[in-house]
């Protein structure tokens, strides 16, 4: 168990040789427990590397006893490492300073255990003379070290590699922020340098728009120690910018301290992009929406027809401006009211029944009625509605100027049966009176002529003569006339052809339709199915249907307290003949006139010749048939037309 | 029928019916009317009048143009003869329409006869009266036209007031010479008075106003 730790006192004491210098036997035995029990290896070498002194913790680098080193070489004990040793001994000795700091390594010879390291001083000691006379060694093996720095280096080369391959760009700062650390992927998609990366240097590849936002962020991020995000362009090594999805995160040790910051940058280009397209489509979507509301309003706004939506009370929620355009009034008149207070005092009925089928849920597709304008005069509206879940939805066009032209063609049909009345019965009244007002007048001032020549002081009878020969001869002229007139109506009436009364009825309805409608006439047919026909004159049976019916609306235009109805049915009257019965609901005839009504000339008629019934019972008596009158019960009066069947009557 | 010496009036008849023509021409006969009848208003046309007081007796209803239509053609043609209408059948309007352009009467058929001469004397006296006037005026004119151009311009001034020192002044002529145009103007005129001169003067027309 000898040891050096006595000789190195003695050489730091002034030991001059090195035979002084061996030999542990002078130590006192506490320094010497102190030697042994030492961390650190401690050896005091010979210049010719031999071992004077050795403690217990370098004699575990060979196993050999300290004993069993002393005087030994240090080839002989340890012969891995004598190559590095004796090498630095030649150092010392040669330069005489000491070295510290130098590493050795090897393993036991008989490989039993890993290579070991140590962390070695050397000191030469030297005698008074100057001469080298030993050198002392401090050995600290430092194995467990070197390979704990081995791991972290194979760990951080991992890391590393990990890091530089990864897809994302990745880097460290530390805990003030500053970056000391980009990985590879940072740098090929950059094309930077750490050296112009480093501290903030990396600001220059971010956008310019941004990059105040991402330090701003970052930097409250280092300040109050909690995690960084957000979304920013980078410039590429191309000089386009990409995307990316930025993170920091604080490392922090165990006392929770931020030891570094480690960040990442995603590049979420594509899912921009995509969410761009995304967002581009949902606002082209709200700029289609919007487009197309603009577009419905602008029909709402220009719509030259009237658009309202009702509720179920028939209140207006909704108008669009056609409704001031036609009828005059403003929004604030019409919203939230009903149109009741404009409507045409006869519309009010069948508006209302329309609404109640609205509210069942029935869709109006026609419907026309009238509402005040607010200059007073009435619009004309159809209307086409749909009820739509306790809404009604409405369209009304005005049609006044369509209603003006069909009441201008219903007038025109009016006239027109009036003409047709006027060239036949008319003109023929007319044409008759005149026929025999003309002699008329003639036999009148022959007369009085003739009375003043009579009267004369000297009268002069040959001018009375022919005064009255010319008053004879024009009597026969008037009775000639009346004679003709009866022929007209009477005998020899050429072309009877078979006839359908129910056609030519019709007819005659189609044609009076017009003057009916216009005196407010309802018309009630009842004519019989399968009517035999009959035989006579398609025309002039016309004119006495037509007659009768414009006879009849007449005798009801002043009816105002009760319907005004004309009826028409048919019925086979006896054997030979069809009756038509024409039963109006008018003033009826004074039963004092009766007897004198188809007389001719026998009018009740402001205006009118009195010859229309006279000559309607002519038409009818020539056609074999009878004309006649009765009262209505309980009032008006029926007239009866009895005309021959062609199957019996046998074609008189 | 027709007399040889010009008549004091003519009564005209225009109807289509030739019992009527006959009739009324015998009517007016009765009363010693001289009457002339024509079947038609062209016939009418076609006829030369004589120049004596005139009334036309007119039917509302000819054949060819209307008795209406034809005294709206005569008032065209400034044909200022009275019209008496007769008609078969009449209206208010057509009656209207035929006082307002100036018919005497009209009168339904057949007509009391006394109506009749009533309203053809009435128009015979008021086309004797036109023509009167109408003959005044004409012989005036006749007149004016002999007198000379400084007479007529004296007449002128004259009528107009002033005093012949005025119109000496006006003319630029000696007031002696004035004076006697004057007394030409006057007996050549055939006026009593300077208020008989006033009057030519207006029928004239070449009074002037002061």
């Amino acid at each position: 168990m000898s040891s050096g730790p006595r000789s190195i006192l003695s050489a730091l004491s002034g030991a001059e040789r090195a035979d002084d210098l061996s030999g542990s036997h002078h130590q006192p035995p506490e320094l010497r427990l102190i030697y042994d029990t030492a961390p650190i290896g401690l050896a005091f070498l010979s210049p010719d590397c031999r071992y004077l002194q050795i403690n217990q913790r370098l004699t575990e680098i060979c196993g050999i006893s300290v004993a069993d080193h002393i005087g030994r070489s240090v080839r002989e004990t340890v012969p891995q490492v004598a190559d590095q040793v004796e090498k630095i001994v030649e150092l010392i000795l040669s330069k005489g300073e000491p070295i510290t700091g130098i590493e050795v390594n090897g393993q036991r010879p008989d490989g039993a255990n890993a290579e070991r390291f140590w962390l070695t001083s050397w000191h030469p000691l030297k005698s008074a003379g100057g001469a080298i006379v030993g050198i002392n060694v401090v050995a600290e093996e430092i194995t467990e070290r070197k390979r704990a720095e081995a791991a972290l280096a194979a760990s951080e080369a991992r890391f590393r590699e990990l890091a530089d391959n990864i897809s994302q760009c990745a880097w460290t700062a530390d805990p003030t922020g500053s970056r000391n650390w980009f990985n590879k992927r940072w740098y090929e998609y950059t094309g930077s340098t750490l050296e112009g990366m480093r501290g903030w240097g990396w600001k220059k590849v971010h956008h310019p728009d941004h990059v105040e936002r991402a330090v701003l962020g970052m930097q409250q991020s280092f300040e109050r120690g909690i995690p960084w995000q957000d979304t920013h362009p980078l410039r590429g090594r191309d000089g386009h910018y990409r995307w990316f999805l930025s993170w920091a995160l604080p490392i922090r040790n165990g006392a929770g301290e931020v030891v570094r910051w480690f960040g990442t940058n995603t590049d979420v280009s594509e899912q921009i992009v995509a969410e761009k397209a995304l967002r581009d489509l949902n606002e082209t979507l709200e700029a289609r929406v919007e487009m197309e509301s603009r577009e419905r309003a602008r029909i709402w706004n220009v719509s030259q027809d009237m658009l309202a939506v009702v509720d179920t009370e028939g209140r207006l929620l909704s108008i669009n401006p056609a409704w001031t355009a036609t009828l005059g009034w403003s929004e604030a008149d019409l919203l939230g009211n009903s149109t009741e207070w404009l409507l045409h005092p006869s519309d009010r009925e069948r508006t209302h029944a329309e609404l109640v089928r609205l509210v069942e849920g029935l869709r109006t597709l026609r419907f026309e009625n009238r509402l005040r304008r607010k200059n007073g005069t009435f619009c004309w509206l159809s209307w086409t509605a749909v009820p739509d879940r306790r809404l009604i939805y409405a369209v009304a066009r005005d049609i006044t100027e369509l209603k003006d032209a069909e009441a201008a063609l219903q007038m025109s049909q009016r006239e027109l049966a009036r003409v047709s009345r006027q060239t036949t019965l008319g003109a023929m009244t007319a044409s008759i009176a005149h026929e025999i007002n003309q002699p008329l007048s003639a036999i009148v001032l022959n007369g009085n002529a003739a009375l003043r020549f009579l009267l004369r002081p000297e009268p002069d009878l040959e001018e009375v003569r022919a005064g009255l020969k010319n008053i004879v001869e024009d009597g026969h002229r008037a009775s000639q006339v009346i004679a003709s007139v009866r022929t007209m109506f009477g005998k020899n009436r050429p072309e009877k052809t078979e006839l359908d009364l129910d056609d030519l009825m019709r007819q005659v309805f189609t044609i009076a339709r017009g003057e009916m409608e216009n005196h407010l006439v309802s018309l009630q047919i009842d004519l019989l199915e399968d009517i035999p026909q009959i035989l006579g004159e398609h025309v002039p049976l016309q004119q006495v249907f037509l007659n009768l019916i414009m006879n009849a609306v007449e005798a009801m235009a002043a009816i105002e307290n009760r319907p005004r109805i004309l009826s028409v049915s048919s019925e086979i009257h006896g054997t030979h003949h069809v009756l038509i019965k024409l039963k109006d609901s008018g003033t009826g005839i004074d039963p004092n006139d009766m007897g004198r009504i188809f007389d001719a000339f026998f009018s009740t008629k402001s205006s009118g010749m009195g010859m229309g019934l006279a000559i309607c019972r002519s038409i009818v008596e020539a056609h074999g048939g009878r004309l006649w009158a009765s009262a209505a019960t309980p009032y008006g009066s029926i007239f009866h037309v009895a005309l021959p069947r062609a199957d019996t009557a046998g074609g008189r | 029928m027709k007399p040889q010496p010009q008549p004091q009036s003519m009564v005209l008849v225009v109807d289509d019916d030739a019992s009527v023509r006959q009739a009324m021409q015998r009517l007016f006969r009765s009363v010693g009317l001289q009457a002339e009848v024509f079947a038609s208003a062209a016939e009418f046309i076609r006829t030369k009048l004589a120049d004596v007081p005139s009334c036309l007796v007119l039917d509302v209803r000819l054949p060819g143009l209307s008795g209406l239509d034809f005294q709206t053609e005569l008032a065209e043609a400034d044909i200022k003869v009275p019209i008496v209408f007769m008609t078969g059948h009449g209206d208010i309007p057509m009656t209207v329409k035929a006082m307002k352009a100036g018919a005497i009467e009209f009168l339904a058929k057949p007509f009391r006869d006394q109506d009749m001469l009533d309203a053809v004397r009435l128009g015979l006296e008021r086309d004797r009266a036109r023509r009167e006037g109408e003959r005044g005026i004409a012989d005036m004119r006749a007149r004016f036209a002999t007198l000379t151009p400084r007479e007529q311009e004296v007449m002128a001034f004259v009528t107009a007031g002033l005093m012949n020192k005025q119109i000496a002044g006006e003319m630029q002529l000696a007031e002696i010479t004035v004076k006697l145009h004057r007394g030409s103007v006057m007996r050549k005129m055939g006026a009593k008075s300077l208020a008989d001169l006033v009057r030519m003067a207006d029928l004239v027309g070449i009074r002037k106003k002061s």
